[in-house]
């Protein structure tokens, strides 16, 4: 993949995601989107989702080695699934369906 | 675990483990770092809005810029600079100030690359040797100086001197040594890389003309990391700009600051910093109940018979040196595993980061650890004791 020179991004805020390819052409800059349309949900949700389980994994440093949850952190575990989870659905609806 | 990726192991052990490792405690990773290092883990992804003057500490997105002034800031410096590792800090530092055959005096505690950093400028190192209390004062530096400028005729170029050093986690007494450094007019470096970033740190009330402290060590920050600060006194020598002129083009890279090698630690790692920033700013806040912590453990780890400890006591710091060779090293000398089944009992109750197989002399380190955990940790070490039949008071 040859550097997306002088290519504006269409994705804002993740400029230099790789949905965006430049392929140089006979000196021409060919804009290739891959998957037709930019899917800016679907990767905000899954930055999203990996943000709510670096949170989980957070809990699990604080509660090692027993994990004996008390009701603050089981109310975090429970808030962080359902993140996640509404990051999935989000993601499936974008991508899949 | 299974693989992350071939043969490289997922490495989970800081949410498996308790992990007691002497070097790695300050510096495990906030969850914002651990963010940060998802998002901006591509080489160069802090350079994405890099304008003129086109160098890292003046980027204003993500805010770099501000982080600096607010580093300074929060150590009470003129100026910081982020590096990686507190060894590129002594590195900038001693190639500022030491020429061939200059002296520095340095610890007899001094970590290598304190030493590594004077033998790349042509210096020569002298230890001031540690007090019957393994402690490192201002008489002795002050005799130290006196022996260099008797045996070389001149005063040494730097003091350069631990806080807190890697092997007993003893507190040294760097205001005595900055007030003798001032005395003789020696600039004089504090190395803090136990110290910056877990409690409260003001290089200039230290009395530092260079404050040094490392980000993975002590400042919740990746491999490597680290900060070297200064004051307005020495900004212009240790952060010079290049001079230099290309012979055949006459480029000149003017902006560029020669000991940083222009940009310093660009990409995820300085994020990381950033990201764990707010966070230990108020960590520091909260040193004495580490120091608490790490006291209740060692009052009950002695309450095992034939332990000991090593560093000064009361601790002053959470990495601790212990003697165990009255106790778990008399078992391993009939073990069928010797030493490794103190650290095989030891992960049996998930407990992590002694040194494999060692039973007689070893570090520990409970930053970070909360009161459960340093409960659990104690009645590990008893519950080990007692299976093996030894006394705990």
């Amino acid at each position: 993949m040859v550097q997306a020179v002088g290519c504006r991004p269409a994705l804002r805020g993740f400029d230099s995601h790789p949905r965006l390819q430049c392929i140089r052409r006979s000196n021409l800059l060919v804009i290739n989107v891959v998957g037709g349309t930019m899917k800016e949900k679907a990767v905000e949700e899954t930055f999203v989702a990996l943000f709510a389980l670096t949170d989980l994994r957070q809990i699990f440093r604080d509660t090692k080695p027993t994990f004996k949850f008390n009701t603050e952190e089981k109310e975090q575990i429970k808030q962080i699934i359902e993140r996640v989870r509404q990051s999935l659905n989000a993601i499936e609806s974008e991508l899949i369906e | 675990m299974r693989p992350m990726i071939e043969d490289i192991e997922v490495r989970a052990r800081e949410e498996l483990f308790i992990n007691i490792h002497p070097i790695q405690a300050a510096g495990r990773l906030t969850p914002e770092a651990m963010k940060a290092i998802i998002s901006y883990g591509d080489g160069y992804s802090t350079c994405d809005r890099c304008r003129k003057p086109f160098r890292l500490d003046k980027i204003s997105r993500p805010p770099i810029n501000d982080f600096h002034v607010e580093l300074a800031e929060f150590i009470g410096m003129d100026h910081a600079r982020v590096v990686p590792g507190a060894r590129r800090g002594f590195q900038a530092v001693v190639s500022s100030l030491v020429e061939k055959g200059d002296s520095v005096i340095v610890s007899a505690l001094a970590h290598y690359s304190e030493f590594l950093a004077v033998e790349a400028a042509g210096g020569v190192v002298k230890e001031v040797p540690l007090n019957p209390d393994s402690i490192i004062a201002g008489e002795g530096t002050a005799q130290k100086i006196e022996e260099v400028k008797h045996e070389t005729g001149r005063f040494p170029k730097l003091i350069m001197m631990d806080h807190f050093d890697y092997l007993f986690g003893n507190e040294h007494d760097i205001h005595g040594i900055a007030k003798v450094a001032k005395d003789y007019a020696i600039p004089f470096l504090a190395n803090c890389a136990y110290s910056l970033g877990v409690m409260p740190i003001n290089g200039k009330e230290l009395g530092a003309d260079f404050l040094v402290g490392s980000g993975h060590k002590s400042f919740a920050s990746p491999a490597p990391s680290g900060i070297v600060a200064t004051t307005d006194e020495w900004a212009d020598k240790v952060f010079r700009t290049t001079k230099m002129v290309g012979d055949v083009t006459g480029r000149r890279f003017g902006i560029k600051e020669v000991e940083m090698m222009g940009c310093t630690l660009m990409g995820s790692n300085l994020i990381a910093m950033m990201a764990s920033f707010p966070r230990v700013r108020e960590r520091v806040k909260k040193w004495s109940e580490e120091v608490e912590k790490i006291n209740y453990f060692v009052d009950e780890f002695l309450k095992i018979e034939g332990n000991k400890v090593i560093s000064e006591m009361p601790r002053k710091h959470t990495l601790t040196k212990v003697d165990t060779t009255g106790s778990f090293d008399k078992i391993a000398r009939t073990h069928k595993r010797r030493g490794f089944f103190f650290s095989d009992e030891l992960k049996k109750r998930r407990i992590v980061g002694g040194f494999a197989g060692a039973t007689r002399q070893w570090k520990l380190n409970t930053y970070g650890l909360s009161w459960d955990q340093i409960r659990y940790l104690t009645c590990a070490f008893h519950d080990i004791a007692s299976k093996y039949g030894i006394n705990v008071a």
